[in-house]
C-alpha cells in the first residue's frame, strides 16, 4: 500500500522516534508502522539523521568564559544614551500636550491664537486725505478733462441715476464706495497672525465708477494699498513653531533610541 | 552541585557562585551555540554574551530547570549574533566555491578545526556534511534540531528553553528532520558504512 504521507504522520514518526508518544498513540502508531512501509522507511531515515548527529564530538569550551567584576559592572555609553533619549522624547511629547492643550484652553496662553479670537475686530483705516471721498464713489481717470463735465455713470448700485443723464451731474448712480473698511475677523479658528499690513477686501472692480475727477486729483493714482495700516499686531511666540519644533524633537529623540537599541 | 542555592548566592551579589554555574554549563552552552552558528569564534562570543546576560537577568529565573534557562539565553544570544552577521557580512579572502563537490576538495573542508588524536578523517567528514547541513536549516528549525538530536534534550526542555509551545517543537523537529534526511542524501557515498542507511538497524 502506497499513501502520501503527512507532516502529522511525519510529526508521529518523529515523536515515536523519542519515545515522546502516549502508550495509546504508541500502540496505534505500531499497527500502521507494519502496513505502512513508507511509515518504515521515514523513520529508519530520521533515526539515521539523528544518529549521524548524536555522533558528532563534543567540543571543549576554548575557554573560560566566567565573568569578571569589571565585565558584570561595565556600562556602556549607549546603555546610558538610550534612556536619556527616551526621557526627552517623552517630556517633549509631554510639554507639546502642555503647550497645545493650554493654547486651546487657556485665553492668552503664550500670547496664543486664542487671543486673536477674541480680539476685536480688526480695523483698517484710510488716511484723513481720503476722507473727503467719504460721500463719493473710487473714481478712475483717465485722460484729460475734455471740457465736458458730463460724464455717463456706470456700475454701481445699478440705476438711481438715470435721470441725470446728459446733465452736468458727475455720477450718474450706485452707492458710495466707503473709504473705510471695517472687516469683521472670522469666527474662531481663524488664523489671522500676519502682521504684515493686509488688506482685507479689495475694492471690487464691479464697484469702481468711471467717471471725471476734481481738476486737483486728476493724474493722480489712487492707491488704498499704501495707506492702510493694522490698528493690531500679533506679538509673542509662534505657538505652531513650538509645536512643530517639540514633536520633531520627540521623534528624533525616539528614532535615535530605536537605532541605538537595535543596532550594535 | 545544588544549582538553586548557587541563583541564591549569585542573586546575592555573589559573583563567584555565578561563576561555578558557569563553569559547570560552559561546554554545553558553547557546543550548542557552535551548532548552531557553525563558526567557533561567534559561537565564543555568543557564549560570552550569554552568561553576562543570565547574570544580568537572573532575578527572572524562577525555578525549574537552570540548564534550559541558560540555553534559552544561549539560543537568544546566537540569533543575536545571526542578526548582528546579517547585517555586517564579512567576506572571506580565500576564494569559495558555491559548489558543493568543490568544497568537498578544498584545504578547509579537510582539515579538523580542533584536529586530535581521536579525529579520523571519516568522522570529519561526517561532521562537515552534518554541519552543511544544519547551516542550511532555517535557524529555528536548526535550533530544535541542536537540542533535541545533537544535545539529547527532551521535548519539554526544549520547549522550556526556547520558550515555545511543545506543538511549535514537535512540528519544527519533525520538518528539521525531513530537511535533514534530504540533505544528507547527497553525502551518502562520503559517509562511512557504519552511518550508511542501507546498514541503519531500527532501534
Amino acid at each position: 500500500m502506497t499513501t502520501k504521507l503527512t507532516l502529522q504522520d511525519y510529526q508521529r514518526i518523529s515523536a515515536y522516534l523519542d519515545n515522546a508518544l502516549s502508550s495509546k498513540d504508541r500502540i496505534e502508531f505500531e499497527k500502521h508502522l507494519k502496513i505502512e512501509p513508507e511509515l518504515k522507511q521515514v523513520l529508519l531515515e530520521f533515526s539515521y539523521s539523528r544518529r549521524l548527529l548524536r555522533s558528532l564530538p563534543v567540543r571543549k569550551a576554548p575557554r573560560n568564559f566566567i565573568l569578571r567584576a569589571s565585565e558584570v559592572h561595565a556600562r556602556s555609553p549607549r546603555f546610558f544614551l538610550v534612556p536619556a533619549l527616551n526621557s526627552i522624547a517623552v517630556a517633549a511629547v509631554l510639554l507639546l500636550a502642555v503647550v497645545f492643550g493650554g493654547s486651546q484652553l487657556i485665553p492668552g496662553f503664550l500670547g496664543s491664537r486664542t487671543m486673536l479670537q477674541s480680539a476685536s475686530p480688526m480695523t483698517v483705516s484710510a488716511p484723513e486725505s481720503n476722507a473727503t471721498a467719504e460721500s463719493s464713489p473710487m473714481i478712475i481717470t483717465w485722460g484729460q478733462n475734455n471740457g465736458s463735465n458730463s460724464a455717463t455713470g456706470k456700475g454701481g448700485m445699478g440705476g438711481g441715476g438715470s435721470e441725470n443723464l446728459g446733465t452736468n451731474t458727475l455720477y450718474g448712480g450706485g452707492a458710495a464706495a466707503p473709504d473705510t473698511v471695517v472687516v469683521s475677523t472670522p469666527e474662531a479658528g481663524v488664523n489671522a497672525l500676519s502682521t504684515a499690513p493686509q488688506i482685507t477686501q479689495s475694492p471690487d472692480s464691479s464697484d469702481m465708477i468711471l467717471g471725471v475727477a476734481p481738476e486737483a486729483d486728476q493724474g493722480k493714482v489712487i492707491s488704498p494699498v499704501e495707506n492702510m495700516q493694522p490698528v493690531e499686531q500679533q506679538t509673542g511666540p509662534n505657538l505652531t513653531m513650538i509645536e512643530i519644533g517639540l514633536g520633531a524633537l520627540a521623534v528624533i529623540c525616539a528614532v535615535v533610541a530605536f537605532l541605538l537599541r537595535k543596532t550594535r | 552541585m545544588d544549582e538553586l542555592a548557587l541563583v541564591k548566592s549569585a542573586l546575592a551579589g555573589e559573583l563567584d557562585a555565578f561563576n561555578r554555574l558557569v563553569l559547570a554549563y560552559q561546554d554545553l552552552a558553547f557546543n550548542v551555540a557552535f551548532r548552531i552558528l557553525g563558526d567557533e569564534d561567534q559561537a565564543s562570543d555568543a557564549t560570552q554574551n550569554a552568561f553576562l546576560s543570565a547574570y544580568k537577568n537572573l532575578r527572572s529565573f524562577r525555578g525549574g530547570s537552570f540548564k534550559a534557562w541558560v540555553l534559552r539565553m544561549v539560543t537568544n544570544s546566537c540569533y543575536d549574533e545571526l542578526r548582528h552577521k546579517q547585517r555586517h557580512p564579512a567576506v572571506s579572502l580565500d576564494p569559495k566555491s558555491d559548489d558543493d563537490s568543490d568544497e568537498m576538495d578544498s584545504n578547509e573542508w579537510l582539515a579538523s578545526d580542533e584536529p586530535s588524536p581521536e579525529t579520523t578523517l571519516e568522522q570529519a567528514e561526517v561532521e562537515h556534511a552534518l554541519q552543511h547541513c544544519l547551516e542550511h536549516l532555517s535557524v529555528e528549525f536548526r535550533t530544535v534540531v541542536v537540542l533535541v538530536d545533537v544535545q539529547g534534550m527532551d521535548y519539554e526542555e526544549v520547549s522550556h528553553s526556547l520558550g515555545k509551545p511543545l506543538g511549535t517543537v514537535k512540528s519544527r523537529l519533525a520538518r528539521a528532520r525531513l530537511h535533514m534526511r534530504d540533505c544528507l542524501h547527497q553525502f551518502q557515498e562520503l559517509l562511512p558504512a557504519e552511518y550508511r542507511l542501507e546498514e541503519e538497524v531500527q532501534e
